[in-house]
């Protein structure tokens, strides 16, 4: 039996272990690409939260198909481990968690802000997840008898009724996501024919900076949109000459003009749109690799915010309906969604 | 505004530990939930304590407080780390891991007492939901707890509880008694059905109202546990035997020992190497995966319980481990850096 002392010395050891560890984390993350990584750990402000538990995202894979998407679960640090549960030791460098391998979701990238990651966890407790993940999906896993005797338990009951609530709101966050990924790629796809008219009459334009307008398309409120063109040419005036370098210093990213070239007079139009275009449509749709048929797939409603997919006569979907998610992939001309469906 | 424990997770360093105002916030509130949980009346050992025969031995409170101190702030220091960073205050989550210690503490040390009292939670809970019992006195958030009462009865609230005799010798009655016994300190499906049968029973019987206290303590005394070891087989103490010649060993199970990341990848590497069958390499990375997962979380390394988890049977897993080992062997210099001491787990 310890003395007080030697309880105490042994925690003090403890607390220096854990700061050098906490140094180490920092030390790593900082080394770390921006991107999001396999076994990166983010932290997302979901309301569904409640105020004293921290929920946490830890990637554990990235899609073999679309790199875009993310397999991330969520994870937290209470001790209660059911049978689709795996607990990160104290060990490790972020410390204690338990990832809960049934609530995982495809997150797509453009979702992982450097901001918001927090942590890692290290490729070994990862292989681990990954692999108790594949025998729950081939339904061979069935967990210890204490994780058995987990599910039993009220307490983790009304822990993972917090947790399908947290779940829930993720999925909301990301159909959110998506709705705008896809709004924004369909807004760049509807100036397009302007900025190639753009490159016809600007002397500047290269295939680089048109990337980069492509990119400038992704704007974070994206409400009003207009495009800029390159370098101001020589047949400006002065005072335009002036008001094009203002504005681009001035918001590099929005709003852009677009310019046309007219003669030798250089003329700005500012082209703003206002309405979006109509929903791009659905050219096939897969549930779980079962084909649906195109004509029962439509997107009913459109507004700034909210799309809604919906799918008639559909027998898979019918058929899935007890199941607590499916997966239903969409393919439009320029992306593929991912789509989990709740059952009634 | 920042709060002493928000402070002292802002400024945590090992030389200002242990600050009494922290020691004696987290102590409060560990005695209060010990309080809730009605456990003070409970000897120290079921919560992990046998070296202690009373909480009002010296030092028993001590000791719970260190280990309360460990799980809810040094292991879940990340955590709180974070939480300071980006909110006012982490006391809320810092009182949430002292719950989190208790039941930890409670499950791994007492598991009968915790099952039982689970199962008759769990049952209760269904049985309020559905309007066949009513419950009162709930605490802590509405939550089921010792001094709660459950009416079984739409008549009046009764005053007076029969005593605890009269519950034992009804519950004893019971013509499956012997069958409850057997099940109810196994928190589940089966444990559940025997604690609903038993209320049930106490209906019928007559009983308008009982404590939760009453039954809980009945049901615990009656089910003496009897503590069912797995039986440790050759191949499992050979196999930790083993693994201690290598000298892979925690020191006293604070942070520890070994480059095990870097372990780890050297024997992926040996594995990788090996001109056998592509299932039996991938069999040994997952038997590799899973010793140093069981490594690094301090938990024991036994063959079936390892095997259960890969989903083979033990002779096959006790056939890797020989190959696993003499792929380790050749691996001398990282053992050596293993036999330093403290185990750290890298990033990898």
């Amino acid at each position: 039996m310890m003395t007080k002392d030697e309880r105490l010395e042994k925690l003090r050891k403890q607390i220096t272990s854990v700061a050098e560890k906490n140094k180490r984390l920092e030390e790593a993350l900082h080394s770390r690409k921006k991107v999001p990584e396999r076994g990166d750990i983010y932290l997302f402000d979901l309301k569904a939260i409640p105020e004293d538990v921290a929920v946490y995202w830890v990637i554990l894979h990235r899609h073999p198909k679309d790199s875009n998407l993310f397999y991330t679960v969520p994870a937290d640090t209470n001790p209660l481990e059911g049978i689709f549960d795996v607990s990160i030791p104290h060990t490790s460098l972020f410390g204690s968690l338990a990832l809960r391998l049934g609530q995982g979701l495809w997150l797509p990238d453009n979702m992982f802000h450097p901001s918001q990651r927090v942590g890692m966890v290290e490729a070994l407790f990862i292989d681990r997840a990954q692999f108790i993940m594949s025998r729950i999906a081939k339904n061979e896993w069935i967990g210890s008898k204490m994780q058995q005797a987990t599910e039993s338990n009220p307490d983790y009951e009304e822990w993972m009724e917090m947790f399908d609530q947290v779940c829930g709101a993720m999925i909301t966050y990301r159909e959110k996501q998506l709705v705008w990924v896809n709004a924004d790629k369909k807004v760049a796809e509807g100036v397009k024919p302007y900025i190639e008219k753009a490159r016809e009459w600007l002397l500047d334009i290269s295939d680089e900076v048109l990337r980069k307008l492509n990119d400038i398309l992704i704007p974070p409120i994206p409400e009003l949109l207009v495009l800029r063109g390159g370098t101001v040419n020589q047949c400006v005036s002065e005072n335009e000459k002036l008001y094009l370098e203002g504005l681009k210093k001035d918001a590099p990213l929005l709003p852009v003009a677009f310019r046309l070239l007219r003669g030798k007079v250089l003329e700005i139009d500012f082209i703003w749109i206002e309405k979006r275009p109509a929903i791009a449509p659905v050219v096939s749709a897969t549930l779980k690799g079962v084909a649906i048929p195109p004509e029962d797939v439509s997107w009913e409603s459109w507004d700034s915010k909210i799309q809604v997919l919906k799918i008639r006569n559909c027998t898979v979907l019918k058929r899935e309906k007890e199941q607590a998610k499916s997966l239903i992939r969409v393919r439009t001309d320029y992306q593929t969604l991912y789509i989990d469906i709740l059952p009634e | 505004m920042s709060t002493p424990l928000t402070r002292h997770i802002k400024t945590f360093n090992a030389v200002t530990f242990p600050t009494d105002d922290i020691l004696e916030i987290i102590g409060k509130v560990l005695n209060s939930k010990i309080h809730e949980r009605n456990l003070w009346h409970l000897p120290p050992s079921v919560l992990g304590y046998p070296e202690h025969t009373s909480w009002n031995d010296k030092d028993s409170f001590f000791d719970i407080l260190m280990d309360c101190y460990d799980f809810a702030i040094v292991k879940r220091f990340r955590s709180l780390r974070i939480r300071v960073s980006r909110e006012e205050t982490a006391d809320g989550f810092v009182f949430l891991n002292i719950s989190h210690f208790l039941d930890e503490r409670q499950q791994a040390h007492d598991p009968e007492g915790f099952a039982i009292f689970k199962n008759v939670e769990a049952v209760l809970q269904e049985l309020n939901k559905s309007g066949e019992v009513k419950l009162e006195n709930l605490r802590d958030k509405k939550k089921i707890r010792n001094e709660t009462t459950c009416i079984l009865t739409d008549t009046a609230v009764q005053t007076s509880f029969p005593d605890y005799s009269v519950i034992k010798q009804i519950i004893a009655g019971h013509e499956e008694f012997g069958m409850i016994l057997n099940h109810v300190a196994m928190l589940g499906d089966k444990g559940q059905h025997c604690v609903a049968k038993v209320i049930l029973h106490l209906k019928i019987k007559g009983i308008a109202a009982f404590r939760v206290k009453d039954l809980v303590d009945y049901l615990k005394k009656a089910s003496r546990y009897v503590d069912i070891e797995i039986p440790s087989s050759d191949i499992m103490s050979d196999f930790s035997k083993e693994f201690s010649e290598l000298a892979v060993s925690y020191n006293d199970a604070t942070e520890a020992t070994i480059d095990a990341a870097g372990l780890h990848e050297s024997i992926k590497k040996e594995i990788d190497k090996l001109k056998s069958h592509k299932k039996v390499k991938r069999r040994l990375h997952l038997l590799l995966n899973e010793i140093m997962y069981r490594l690094a979380a301090g938990k024991d390394i036994r063959f079936n319980e390892i095997a259960n988890e890969i989903g083979k049977s033990t002779s096959t897993i006790s056939e890797d481990w020989t190959l696993l080992k003499s792929l380790a062997k050749n691996n001398e210099k990282i053992f050596e850096k293993m036999a330093v001491g403290d185990v750290i787990i890298k990033h990898c």
